[in-house]
């Protein structure tokens, strides 16, 4: 089931409501502008708003989707109270819902900020281990991408650490390893239980719009996003049901990037299968020659 | 090897993205890729079998029935298959 919270992310821009109210100006792939919190005297404008509809601010710390920046710009509530009156505002229907489902996304919501938090502190105990530091740059993650994504380390330096991103906000943290030890796999993920959701849900780390690319691994997808396409990734060669529900609201096109190997590849023909006529299947060969 | 987009960003950067756009230019739907894996038109048993477990199904998805019948027409000339049309 849907909540609320995310019917009015899917429809509601985080920067039209930031172009209404804050006068925001490109950097990279990103917007900034001085922050808006009444508190924070932000002379070097340190409010980002990010292409996957959330907002950091690298000053006062401060982070939220779109509805968190309409309760500071209307002077609302953040939660529910926020969300009601932007849906009105822009003539959202808002799926029925009962007064505990309600509860139980604003819960949600909470933990999605507690992981982010969480994810906050990895990214900054990154200056304690420079093996990893050097890690990510190996990956071509370097320090700025490392700070859009809060990519960091965990485990005291044993893993990386990936937020796990699913529509700007955090639902998890995984752990990555820094080698692949076979036979397991390279990824460790929370239980599903952990999830805010209650299952494991798509990993998206960037806008979602027409034309996403779709892939397994959680790095291929930060590179993606990290390109600006837009990106999810399964985690796995079997998508769960929340995961397939999530498919089809997918808008567009989907463009099924599989691993080039044998398990890769029957993947991606099951997904496009599946998705059908939705999805379309790119060959793996990720070494054509670039043509100068 | 490159064996998946990480590996691909890691080695070109942002020079990846020209890979990517060839790559998703040359992608097929699941209709295309099973009529370019189709058995010879000299088997007919083959074909009929194989039109019913993996393309049939994927017809049925589509809703608009003029998209159906195109679909249709496609994997009848491609396969030598007239007479099902």
């Amino acid at each position: 089931m849907v909540s609320l919270f995310e019917v009015i992310r899917e429809q509601v821009d985080l920067v039209t409501i930031a172009d209404r109210h804050l006068d925001p100006v490109r950097s990279g792939s990103s917007l900034k502008c001085r922050c808006p919190y009444p508190d924070h005297e932000d002379n070097n404008p340190s409010f980002y708003l990010y292409p996957d509809s959330r907002f950091f601010c690298y000053g006062c710390r401060r982070h939220g989707d779109v509805v968190d920046l309409w309760a500071l710009v209307k002077g609302l509530r953040p939660g529910l109270e926020a969300a009601l009156d932007l849906a009105q505002e822009y003539s959202i229907d808002l799926p029925k819902t009962s007064p505990e489902a309600r509860e139980r996304a604003e819960q949600r919501r909470e933990v999605e900020a507690e992981y982010l938090r969480q994810a906050e502190e990895h990214h900054e105990a990154l200056s304690l281990h420079p093996h990893v530091v050097e890690w990510w740059d190996g990956r071509g993650f370097d320090e700025g991408l490392r700070k859009t994504f809060l990519l960091g380390v965990i485990d005291d330096g044993a893993h990386a650490v990936i937020p796990y991103w699913s529509r700007g906000r955090v639902h998890g943290l995984i752990r990555r390893k820094l080698e692949k030890e076979p036979p397991d796999d390279k990824y460790l993920l929370p239980r599903k239980e952990k999830f805010p959701l209650g299952y494991r849900p798509l990993f998206v780390p960037s806008a979602v719009k027409g034309g996403m690319f779709l892939v397994e691994g959680y790095v291929d997808a930060l590179a993606l996003a990290a390109l600006g396409y837009g990106v999810a990734a399964v985690g796995g060669t079997y998508p769960n049901q929340g995961e397939l529900g999530e498919f089809k609201r997918l808008p567009g096109q989907i463009y099924v990037l599989p691993d080039a190997n044998e398990e890769g590849r029957e993947a991606a023909r099951r997904w496009i299968k599946h998705l059908y006529p939705k999805a379309r299947l790119c060959p793996p060969n990720y070494e054509k020659e670039i043509i100068e | 090897m490159i064996k998946d987009v990480a590996d691909l960003f890691a080695m070109e950067g942002e020079g990846a993205r020209q890979i990517l756009e060839e790559l998703r230019g040359e992608a097929q739907d699941a209709l295309a890729l099973s009529i370019s894996e189709a058995p010879p038109s000299s088997n007919t048993l083959g074909q009929y079998r194989y039109f019913k477990a993996e393309q049939l199904p994927l017809l049925m998805r589509l809703e608009d029935p003029a998209e159906r019948r195109a679909a249709l027409e496609d994997i009848a000339i491609a396969q030598s298959l007239k007479r099902l049309v």
